[in-house]
């Protein structure tokens, strides 16, 4: 039974190491500007599906379909972003015969209108909180409803997800600008303008809770995970548990998320979030109805393969466990990302021509990286995903700190300058933030320190040996090979240390 | 060789030169000793100092040197003796606007002739799945629009040509 990966980068690879460890081939889809990408080296068969834009290529819903057909692919895996959230897709595959993993189309659509799913919550007597009772088309609704509205408020595509089509509101006098970029970027994104509006809670984490459901009515929740860390509505750095957790609170998030899986019949895997407050009132914000990028922590702390979860009860099988395992250690996420930290992480392209990974007892990289990648701007910057796990929040940040130290990307300007700062930071050390911490609490100017002269005797030898070496870096080329051998090493001892982490 | 090196507001004077493997660099009074000097990537650069191991990530923009060590993020600008001082645009009455970073243009909102305000939304760049407003920094009249809609820009590429109000 051929399983189908619509999507590309590591979660593509991290669903290829699923089926097979399940004994099933994949097949990978890629785009003109994937042809050497690692997901359709490993996979056992690839197809093109067009060209770089998503739309040409990992949006198109009739290629995809088409070549699973052709390839006879019995299984269709949608990874995250891209088609995971898209009913009509879901509905397509039920319609071919081909099995969807992820809900049913029925459930995505419910839960993807974050309108609905807001009232579904108010049913199932999930708080939520109080926002426009209509959804808003334009700008002139827009305009009625802010009357009489306290500021900030949130302006949330009403099909969104993945931080995509949102955007704070100060004060009226922004409503505008704000309105035109979130509508058109939910369009883009979601192929559906309307926006809803929420107020914005200043001091509040961003805490959601994971679930799995089978077809026969088991439902399991695993957990927390603590989000807060975000620059621009996208998760950085994902822990859990999370410092601020009691565990009445979590039984407590842990009922409303299986309450909401049970009212909306949903089966297979999701993720219900939740923002918290300060004095620890939690209110739903919406379900992601997809594996969600910062699963493996939860896999690492619960010892679980959420990915081959989701296969086995696409197939109709019942959970590998009908009761919430015992949780142990802490396991934290951060997300490498081709962003540019000196120029307000505006994204970064270019050609990786330099690149060591580092290897750790108990860390696990998840990662799309190769040598020789070029990283364009057609899709989302998230090149790695660096996971540590340890007996506590100090030993893991302790890994964290050194695997950062080893990791050494050249070519392309990534966050992990920015990574090294952040983990260093008291109040992050502390586990105190919330979803503003980045933005008003964190800036790196104040981590300058005094210029010293070592500085200065740096910076005229590095710009020295810049100048001199602009044209003959191209004759690197002799030691690539070299170089690859070895990164190839470096792939599978990372592979060999996960599977230890797993069965330890 | 000689530089001048400047790091916020301090300045240092900077000697280099090249011993055998290593290079002597003296700032001021005080001397330091790399070695094991290597370029790894386009930008990256490892080398010895102390006896410790160490990799700067670099970025540079004609005579801006920015780099990372360790948790350490450094801005110098560098100037050797020949280059002639940074060139003065205070006098120019126009401002071209570049783009910030590389990605498409999905919309423009403005035409050539058109009197902006300061702030004013100019031109809509979508990368990695995100919309990136760039903003008028000042007041003025758009006098050229390099680019059109759903062209791919690089960081840098000239976006947007604005004269500024109240000049000829």
């Amino acid at each position: 039974m051929k399983l189908l990966i619509a999507n590309r980068g590591e979660i593509a690879l991290r669903i290829i190491r699923a089926a097979r460890k399940l004994g099933l081939p994949s097949i990978a889809v890629y785009s003109e500007a994937d042809k050497t990408a690692l997901h359709v080296q490993e996979a056992d068969e690839a197809y093109l599906l067009g060209p770089a834009p998503s739309a040409e290529s990992y949006l198109n819903q009739k290629k995809i379909l088409a070549i699973a057909k052709q390839a006879k692919a019995k299984l269709i895996h949608p990874g995250y972003g891209f088609l995971s959230e898209n009913a009509s897709f879901a509905k397509a595959c039920e319609k071919e015969k081909i099995t969807f993993i992820g809900p049913s189309s029925k459930t995505i659509s419910l839960l993807g209108n974050k309108f609905k799913a807001k009232q579904l919550a108010k049913k199932c007597k999930v708080p939520i909180l109080s926002d426009s009772s209509t959804e808003i088309k334009t700008i002139k609704e827009l305009h009625t409803y802010c009357k009489n509205i306290k500021f900030p408020i949130l302006l949330k595509a009403v099909d969104g997800g993945g931080g995509k089509g949102i955007r704070i509101v100060n004060k009226a006098s922004e409503t505008e600008s704000a309105f035109k970029l979130a509508s058109s970027e939910a369009q883009t994104a979601f192929n559906n303008p309307k926006i809803y509006i929420e107020p914005y809670l200043k001091k509040a984490r961003h805490i959601e809770i994971q679930v799995i459901a089978d077809t026969k009515g088991n439902i399991v929740p695993l957990g927390e995970r603590e989000c807060s860390i975000q620059r621009r509505f996208q998760k950085l750095i994902e822990e859990t548990p999370s410092p601020f957790m009691t565990a009445t609170l979590r039984s407590e998030m842990e009922k409303a998320a299986v309450a909401l899986f049970r009212a909306s019949n949903y089966v297979n895997a999701g993720t219900v979030e939740f923002l918290v407050d300060p004095k620890k009132n939690f209110f739903f914000l919406e379900v992601n109805t997809r594996l969600q990028v910062e699963h493996p922590i939860t896999e690492m702390v619960y010892n679980i393969d959420l990915v081959a979860e989701q296969i086995q009860i696409a197939l109709g099988k019942r959970l590998s466990i009908l009761k919430k395992p015992r949780a142990k250690g802490h396991a934290m996420e951060l997300r490498l990302c081709a962003e540019d930290p000196d120029n307000n992480f505006y994204p970064s392209t270019g050609t990786i021509d330099y690149l060591e990974e580092p290897v750790d007892k108990n860390l696990r990289l998840d990662s799309s990286l190769f040598l020789n990648m070029t990283v364009t701007h057609h899709y989302d910057s998230l090149l790695a995903k660096c996971i540590s796990w340890g007996k506590t929040r100090k030993e893991v940040l302790q890994q964290l700190k050194k695997a950062l130290s080893d990791f050494h990307i050249s070519g392309i300007a990534t966050n992990i300058p920015f990574f090294k700062q952040l983990l260093s930071h008291p109040s992050f050390k502390e586990g105190e933030v919330d979803t503003q911490f980045l933005d008003q609490v964190f800036t790196q100017k104040e981590k300058k320190e005094q210029a010293t002269p070592f500085q200065a005797a740096l910076s005229a030898l590095l710009h020295h040996l810049k100048k001199e070496t602009t044209t003959s870096f191209k004759d690197k080329e002799t030691k690539l090979t070299k170089w690859q051998t070895k990164n190839r090493v470096h792939n599978e001892l990372q592979s060999r240390n996960w599977k230890k982490a797993f069965s330890g | 060789m000689n530089y001048k090196v400047e790091i916020g507001k301090k300045r240092f004077p900077v000697k280099l030169e090249k011993s055998g493997q290593d290079w002597l660099v003296e700032v001021g009074k005080e001397r330091f000793t790399f070695s094991d000097l290597n370029q790894l990537g386009s930008s990256l650069f490892s080398f010895t100092h102390k006896k410790k191991k160490q990799f700067a990530t670099t970025q540079f923009d004609s005579n801006k040197c920015t780099y990372w060590i360790e948790n350490t993020q450094v801005n110098a600008s560098v100037f050797s003796p020949t280059f002639s001082k940074e060139k003065n645009n205070q006098q120019s009455k126009s401002i071209q606007i570049n783009s910030v970073m590389p990605g498409m243009v999905k919309k423009i909102n403005i035409k050539v002739g058109d009197q902006t305000e300061k702030g004013m939304s100019l031109i809509v760049l979508e990368a990695m799945k995100m919309e990136n407003e760039i903003v008028a920094p000042q007041s003025g009249i758009i006098t050229h629009i390099y680019v059109h809609e759903n062209q791919s820009v690089e960081t840098n590429t000239p976006l947007i040509e604005i004269k500024k109000s109240g000049d000829k």
